[in-house]
């Protein structure tokens, strides 16, 4: 379903010329999966995912979503995804359902389905009782529940978060976990980002650790744990990372270098 | 291809999302309803306080006025000379308690009471004033006929204090000069009498002016040249706060992502956005019109009652109001997408607003070239962006329309090209990854600054160039000759010399200096190499016709102002009497030196950094001809800054800039100070060029100009085909 090879974004930046954000960077993800792309504030997740979803165009190497080129037919690309990003902001000045709506109608659904598939999307999500909310009036919770309704009113199947939790208290989070979960029973490739270890081992079935721009360790969560003989996540995580950059405890500065 | 529906959509949304936002209410809607009434209310309270005001006068002497003609009968003037009304309007104070009498007047006092508003004003009546003026009248009757007799004696004058910075001063001082003229009238008109003068001797020569104007054209005068200004400001100011929101906004809520990521395309959601400005900047206009309109409606039926021709407003013929709506649609799509342009740059609203002074500052003086009483709509100002299509709408309001008509064509052409050339701005500015996601930093300038010097790159940036372009045009125009005023031609031309080091060289190499590590590549004083020299050289001379009638055209199509022709001519006339060196010295060599540092050495390659070749090349040659100051003379140093940049970053070297600058001023210094005639040149010459300067004037012959004109094709040619061959 994604197909990522030897992917590599550069930035212009004032100072330096440029700035490599994501480098040589290779993996591929299958339908009714959820892929966890884990790293520091700074590794190159977001780029990688603002790529996927055509926002970005790579420098070098291929992105392919569902069998399009993200560079060569955008457009099509962009029918099979959905974007849910770590701005939960929105429209302050619209409320949920005329969000949704609007970018089903992006989408070219007509009225009659977009109607219907928005019964199903609020009911399942518990949206009815604040969707004539403004976004201003919306809390964290219902804008996060908007956002995803927003991003799978057209039922694509890809979906993509983008650091979906912060800022979400833990019982919204819950619920996001879990509709993310469902989503992937629903057979959706869904890609997901996060520096949060705990949510990656709970929701991942395939785990790539990101570094850097670079991916240091990828497979799924028992092959990782078999690979370093580490149960919890966090340790490996750590281990792995500081082998590479010769880090000594938890207190030490991790310098990221590249845009978020 | 573009998907109409999405462009519907997202245009429904964001004019939705405008429409609920009341800071745009307010702007758009609710300000210029409101505003112009108030203002009109204001003007007609400040009116209505003038009349009414009360002045209150000090009176000084009033024992040496005559008694005939009355003057001040009791506390107030006399009504033959006042009027019923103003007279009641000024209180008069007779100095009777005796401080200010005496032979000598103390003016400090005066001061002081006026200072003290104790008083408006204070009129003194000289000693003896009364007894001379009927002495002098009593001469007169006397001397009959024979008046060689007759010894004039000057009568001392009133003297009359007020001060005019304050307000209700100077009201009053108008308000006695009426009334002291008049008496004054009445008191000439006495001596004619007693020297048995016909009256009429008094002021025998008359002018009388009479004004032709058609009533309703003198009524609609001062709004058909306002309106114009009114609808393109508020054209711009509706467009930018809209563009700001849709666009800077829409980063700062972070939802420009969600939409990049939507299946709508750059170009439709570009297409979308300026459709929505459009519409707030066309409205606002409109809506601004009509509360203008309402306004000038109210106060000029309140006219007849504020007295004077000065309050002569009138609307311009509902239907020629009707014929400036087309017109400004382009006008709106032109600022929108200058608008979206820049709001595209801000990162957040706030950012976006600090934007709006530097594009006020730029279209302002398009527009104020409009006002101005000496422009009129022809095919030069037509050509002009803005100043155009601020004419045409003056010449439609004016009812007009043979002009407005005749120009339409040039002027729409204009403001189209400028509109392609906006929106690809605006798309660019939308396909930019670098403009859409700047990450915010804070700014501090010193640190900026200081971080800027150390760590500064082999060669500077667009940033530095542009600075040092705003710095040079800002100071060459500022420091001129430092205001001295030399005596000798000489030293007239060294102080030029000086102030080209000091203004453009020194500048550019001070910053190269500070931005560059690589100081001779910043200012691209590259390799010397003889072969660019001298075809560089070369290519001068021959260009020079083809430069020399550009700027016949130019100054056929825009004709120098006879008060800039003096100005010149006082500034550097008497350079005709310098010695060759020195003209050649300021003229050729210091420009080919200084002018080239700066525009190609320092800011060309700055440029080229962060822009293609013809645009560093095309940006660089606007900044040199800015700097030249008078207009006529920056489009065709535009055009020979196009030549000297092509070369400059073809030869990667300023060496065949300065040789090419050189001569082609050098070719001008010559014909201007040593041949002066054609009989001077050679004969072979004399064909190609005929030189007479008293006249002021050189011509080339068709064929050199069509020759220098080919061999530059064929020189742009090569470069491409070169440039082809690269790729």
């Amino acid at each position: 379903m994604i197909e990522v090879r030897q992917l590599r974004k550069e930035y212009p930046d004032l100072r330096k010329g440029s700035v490599v954000a994501i480098e040589d960077l290779s993996f591929r993800a299958d339908p009714g999966q959820i892929f966890g792309l884990l790293g520091l504030n700074g590794a190159g997740k977001t780029t990688v995912l603002r790529i996927l979803s055509t926002i970005l165009a790579p420098t070098a190497g291929t992105a392919r979503i569902g069998g399009y080129d993200v560079v060569e037919s955008p457009e099509s690309v962009r029918r099979q995804i959905g974007f849910v990003s770590n701005n939960l902001v929105g429209y302050e000045r619209m409320s949920g359902k005329e969000m949704v709506a609007f970018f089903g109608r992006l989408h070219a659904m007509d009225e009659a389905t977009l109607k219907s598939r928005m019964e199903l999307i609020f009911d399942w999500l518990q949206i009815d009782d604040f969707k004539n909310v403004l976004g201003s009036k919306m809390s964290t919770g219902m804008k996060q529940k908007v956002s995803i309704a927003r991003a799978i009113i057209h039922d694509p199947p890809v979906l993509i978060f983008d650091e979906a939790t912060v800022g979400l208290d833990v019982l919204a989070a819950r619920s996001l976990l879990k509709v993310i979960r469902e989503l992937r029973d629903e057979g959706k490739c869904v890609i997901f980002s996060t520096h949060h270890m705990r949510e990656a081992e709970y929701l991942c079935d395939h785990i790539a650790i990101l570094n850097k721009g670079r991916i240091i360790t990828e497979g799924s969560l028992e092959s990782l744990r078999m690979e370093s003989g580490q149960e919890d996540l966090e340790e490996l995580f750590f281990q792995t990372v500081s082998s590479l950059d010769g880090i000594s405890d938890g207190n030490s500065q991790v310098t990221v270098e590249g845009a978020g | 291809m573009m998907q109409w529906p999405n462009i519907k959509w997202i245009y429904i949304r964001e004019m939705t999302d405008q429409f609920r936002d009341r800071r745009t209410l307010l702007a758009v809607f609710l300000m210029p309803l409101m505003m112009y009434p108030l203002i009109g209310m204001a003007f007609m309270m400040v009116s209505q306080f003038v009349k009414e005001h009360r002045s209150e006068v000090l009176v000084i002497g009033l024992e040496n006025l005559p008694p005939e003609p009355v003057l001040i009968m009791g506390n107030l003037f006399s009504e033959a000379h006042a009027g019923e009304t103003l007279s009641k309007l000024i209180g008069i104070q007779i100095d009777d308690a005796s401080v200010f009498s005496g032979a000598k007047i103390d003016e400090g006092l005066i001061q002081q009471v006026i200072h003290d508003e104790l008083y408006d004003l204070v009129i003194v009546f000289p000693e003896g004033f009364a007894t001379q003026f009927l002495n002098l009248a009593e001469r007169l009757r006397q001397s009959g006929e024979d008046r060689e007799f007759l010894e004039i004696t000057e009568l001392p004058c009133p003297i009359v204090y007020s001060d005019s910075t304050r307000e209700r001063s100077s009201l009053t001082r108008g308000r006695v000069t009426r009334i002291l003229e008049s008496w004054q009238t009445v008191l000439v008109e006495r001596l004619f009498e007693s020297a048995r003068l016909p009256q009429f001797l008094k002021d025998p020569v008359q002018i009388e002016s009479k004004d032709v104007a058609i009533q309703e054209q003198k009524r609609v005068e001062f709004l058909s040249s306002v309106v114009p200004y009114m609808m393109l400001i508020m054209a711009l100011v509706g467009a930018f706060h809209p563009a700001v929101d849709v666009c800077a906004g829409e980063k700062e809520r972070g939802t420009l992502e969600t939409l990049l990521s939507s299946p709508a395309s750059r170009n439709e959601i570009v297409v979308a956005k300026l459709m929505t400005v459009m519409s707030f900047s066309m409205t606002s206009s409109v809506i601004n019109l009509l509360g203008l309109g309402m306004t000038a409606a109210f106060i000029g039926s309140q006219g007849n009652g504020l007295g004077g021709e000065v309050m002569q407003f009138g609307l311009p013929p509902m239907m020629a109001l009707v014929a400036t709506l087309p017109i400004l649609i382009p006008m709106a799509a032109f600022f929108s997408a200058v608008s979206l342009a820049v709001a595209t740059f801000a990162r957040s609203t706030k950012e976006g607003q600090y934007y709006m002074v530097p594009m006020m500052m730029a279209s302002l003086p398009l527009m104020v070239v409009g006002m101005m009483p000496g422009t009129e709509l022809d095919l030069g100002t037509s050509l002009i962006p803005v100043t155009g299509m601020m004419l045409v709408l003056e010449a439609i309001l004016k009812s007009e329309y043979h002009l407005a008509f005749r120009y339409i064509i040039p002027v729409l052409l204009v403001t189209f090209s400028c509109i392609v050339l906006s929106v690809r701005w605006a798309v660019a500015q939308f396909r930019n990854e670098a403009v859409l996601f700047r990450e915010s930093e804070r700014w501090n300038l010193v640190l900026l600054l200081k971080h800027g010097v150390k760590n500064r790159k082999v060669l500077h940036g667009s940033a530095a160039a542009v600075f040092a372009a705003v710095f040079i045009m800002t100071f060459r125009l500022a420091a001129g000759n430092f205001g001295i005023h030399p005596d000798t031609p000489e030293a007239l031309a060294l102080l030029n010399i000086a102030s080209q080091i000091l203004t453009i060289a020194l500048p550019c190499v001070v910053l190269a200096w500070l931005t560059a590590r690589d100081l001779r590549g910043a200012l691209r004083l590259g390799e010397f190499r003889t072969g660019w020299v001298v075809s560089a050289s070369a290519l001068a001379l021959v260009f020079h016709p083809v430069a020399v009638y550009i700027s016949r055209v130019i100054e056929w199509l825009y004709p120098v102002h006879s008060g800039v022709k003096t100005m010149v001519e006082q500034a550097f006339g008497t350079l005709g009497d310098a010695d060759f060196f020195y003209v050649f010295l300021m003229i050729a060599v210091t420009p080919a030196i200084c002018e080239e540092l700066a525009f190609r050495g320092y800011i060309l390659t700055g440029l080229q950094r962060d822009f293609s070749r013809g645009g560093a090349v095309f940006l660089s040659s606007f900044f040199f001809g800015v700097t030249h100051g008078i207009l006529q003379q920056s489009i065709s140093a535009f055009f020979v800054g196009l030549v000297i940049g092509t070369i400059a970053v073809q030869a990667r070297s300023l060496w065949p800039c300065m040789a090419y600058h050189l001569v082609h001023n050098g070719v001008t210094v010559l014909y201007a100070f040593v041949i002066e005639d054609s009989t001077r040149l050679p004969e072979v010459l004399q064909s190609i060029v005929t030189v007479d300067i008293a006249v002021g004037e050189v011509r080339y012959s068709p064929g050199a100009i069509l020759f220098g004109l080919v061999i530059v094709l064929l020189f742009y040619g090569g470069i491409y085909w070169r440039s082809d061959q690269d790729r």
